[in-house]
């Protein structure tokens, strides 16, 4: 309780890399959020958020809540995922907090106070590789479908392109999760974050 | 899984107004739409520039994938993917064109020939074009500059635009062209690095 996200989700990376079993798996879920602000991510509406800047800041900060729900995701479901799964968890563990950082840093400079993330997510007991590649897909669409709609309220350009940026990624992410799961990977010719 | 449960009706409503800005602008008739359409569609003459330039574009992919389907270089895998993805194309294609209508203005022509297709892609930077494409790797790797093309122009195109429903249409066709990239990057290569490379999928735009 006393350390702060960084040093939690730290402590949960130990310990995955430990290879702890799947019984464990559940309390290590909810082991690498940080702070306790209440609500999922997708919980959050734009007026309702702690942002102290202007309505872009808001915006971002939706985001920003389900990139700390994916990073968390990812660590979490790591030691169920081997082989190409694995290596493609990684890469996007470490993608997801590229986005976090750019997002932070996008709303310290547009006046704003950015989200930290919670104590704790709860995604279920995932037992195998699959149960953890279902749940991404999921994650991966919760946050597409938070970045379509966050982006026409953008008003700063540069943010929508940045913004525009994240959300091709996130389909890229959801592209290689199906692919791993072998449904079809491009089902439809607009992504909404819809299965 | 509570938390993720939890979650679905607010996606559902997420995803309810992302498809109702497709559904605008494709479900209704082009005349219908074009009577309220000055106001909702067309925010100045820039909206109107960039839907063609999207549409061109569009076009070129279209075209593009058409002929590399039927030139027989695909293996079953890759000739799947290029005739599910040349469908997209055409949905696009066609919500592109009702908004354009829509907003007063003018599909440019589509390219109807090789040689007509290569010198619009020679103006991309596409040296080779279609008439070199001799093989699968060709052809895969002429479908990914395609698409990083095209994912590179809604990219600045997002900064410019200024109707919301065009913003919306445009952000969830960005992501699906972003997609049939990852796809076809996945056909080229194995290694996930090759295969979803950034963070920030801006196609060939320049980063900023």
């Amino acid at each position: 309780m006393v350390a702060g996200p960084h040093v939690t989700r730290r402590a949960a990376l130990r310990a995955l890399g430990a290879g702890l079993g799947t019984t464990s798996l559940s309390l290590l879920l909810s082991a690498c959020g940080g702070s306790d602000h209440g609500g999922h991510a997708t919980d959050r509406t734009i007026s309702g958020g702690p942002s102290g800047g202007g309505a872009d800041a808001d915006v971002l900060n939706v985001a920003l809540a389900h990139e700390h729900t994916a990073i968390a995701a990812y660590t979490a479901g790591a030691p169920l995922l081997s082989g190409p799964a694995l290596g493609a968890g990684r890469r996007f563990l470490a993608q997801e907090r590229q986005h976090a950082d750019r997002l932070v840093r996008a709303i310290e400079a547009a006046g704003g106070t950015p989200l930290p993330p919670r104590r704790s997510y709860d995604f279920g007991t995932p037992k195998q590789q699959r149960d953890v590649l279902r749940l991404l897909e999921t994650i991966e669409q919760d946050a597409i479908a938070a970045y379509v709609d966050a982006l026409p309220r953008l008003g700063d350009p540069r943010l929508r392109a940045t913004t525009a940026s994240i959300l091709a990624n996130e389909a890229e992410h959801l592209t290689v999760v199906r692919q791993r799961l072998g449904t079809r990977a491009v089902p439809a010719a607009f992504v909404t974050g819809g299965p | 899984m509570a938390s993720t449960a939890a979650t679905g009706a607010t996606r559902r409503a997420l995803i309810g107004r992302a498809g109702a800005a497709v559904a605008a602008i494709a479900v209704a008739p082009a005349a219908a739409l074009g009577l309220r359409a000055p106001a909702a569609l067309a925010q100045g003459n820039g909206d109107v520039e960039l839907l063609r330039k999207a549409i061109a574009l569009e076009q070129l992919a279209a075209f593009s994938t058409t002929v590399l389907l039927a030139r027989g270089v695909l293996r079953p895998p890759a000739q799947a993917a290029g005739q599910r993805f040349r469908g997209q194309q055409q949905q696009h294609l066609d919500v592109l064109a009702s908004a354009l209508q829509a907003a007063g203005g003018k599909a440019p022509a589509a390219p109807r020939t090789v040689a007509e297709a290569d010198r619009a892609l020679g103006d991309l930077g596409r040296g080779a074009g279609l008439a070199g494409v001799r093989s699968e790797a060709d052809a895969i790797a002429f479908e990914i500059a395609l698409q990083e093309a095209a994912i590179g122009g809604w990219y600045e195109a997002l900064r410019a635009l200024q109707d919301r429903r065009l913003i919306a249409v445009a952000a969830q066709v960005m992501a699906n062209e972003a997609q049939q990239l990852t796809v076809w990057r996945s056909l080229q290569s194995d290694t996930i690095a090759a295969v979803v490379p950034s963070a920030f999928e801006h196609g060939s735009a320049p980063a900023g």
